[in-house]
């Protein structure tokens, strides 16, 4: 199993135990496009992005590496963007508060909070923060 | 005999024949017709329903809007505007909504969008 997967089940498995306030067990996926319905919402996604070898040169033993993993909430409400806030300022706590992500990763930063919003049954809304997590591979290794 | 009264007249037998869901908007029974379809959000990744009820726009208390006295007439007064039908309430099927949208559509109907309360 690359590292990069194991980084994203790492953040999985703080995002799920204990459960956020708000979100059940059940409430973390790793899959952003599934066809969530309403009644399973308030829903949290984490997904991987795009990711790259930054080596500035063949080191020899070791391979940097960066992947952009995304972590997305979807709340419904009168008010949905603020309804994600609290959810996601406990899911960054999580994130945040040991950015080596148990030795996976090297550093984690915070990158771009994106929002938008959308009326179904009961407006909806999708607050996502991208963070960008630094690690290294053996080099013939991902 | 005019369109106007012709428009009315039609209305009138349209709503009798097909209009046949019932409700209280604001306490007031109103009839109507109730569709509930299955709508998305997110370009597909929210799926929900998209509940509106079309009616009469005389029985919704909101004013026949032709294209002309929406863009160049005045309100009347004491008359309800359209965006004054925002935020009534809906009970029907058991069910409450508040009213998101009313969009009448100049022939005499009026589309009320709903949120589910």
């Amino acid at each position: 199993m690359s590292k990069a997967i194991q980084i994203r089940d790492e953040v999985v498995r703080r995002l799920t135990t204990p459960p956020i306030n708000g979100i059940g067990a059940g409430g973390i996926n790793v899959d952003p496009d599934y066809a969530f319905e309403m009644r399973d919402l308030p829903i949290i996604a984490v997904y991987l992005g795009d990711g790259k070898n930054v080596s500035a040169y063949a080191s020899g033993s070791f391979t940097d590496r960066e992947v952009h993993l995304n972590v997305r909430c979807i709340t419904r409400g009168d008010d949905p963007l603020a309804g994600a806030d609290q959810i996601l300022d406990e899911a960054y706590s999580r994130i945040m508060t040991n950015p080596s992500l148990s030795g996976l990763a090297v550093d984690i930063m915070d990158g771009a909070t994106t929002r938008q919003k959308d009326v179904l049954e009961s407006p909806v809304g999708i607050t996502e923060i991208n963070f960008l997590v630094s690690y290294q591979t053996g080099t013939a290794t991902l | 005999m005019n369109f106007a009264a012709i428009q009315q007249r039609v209305n009138s037998a349209v709503a009798a024949k097909l209009m046949t869901d019932f409700g209280l908007l604001n306490g007031l029974e109103i009839s109507g017709k109730f569709d509930n379809a299955s709508a998305s959000a997110f370009s597909g990744g929210l799926l929900g329903t998209n509940p509106v009820f079309t009616c009469l726009a005389a029985d919704s208390a909101s004013p026949v809007l032709t294209w002309y006295a929406y863009f160049f007439e005045a309100p009347i007064p004491g008359q309800p505007s359209w965006n004054e039908s925002r935020n009534r309430i809906l009970e029907i099927n058991l069910e409450r909504y508040k009213v998101r949208e009313a969009k009448p559509d100049a022939t005499g109907l009026i589309i009320l969008e709903l949120e589910k309360l």
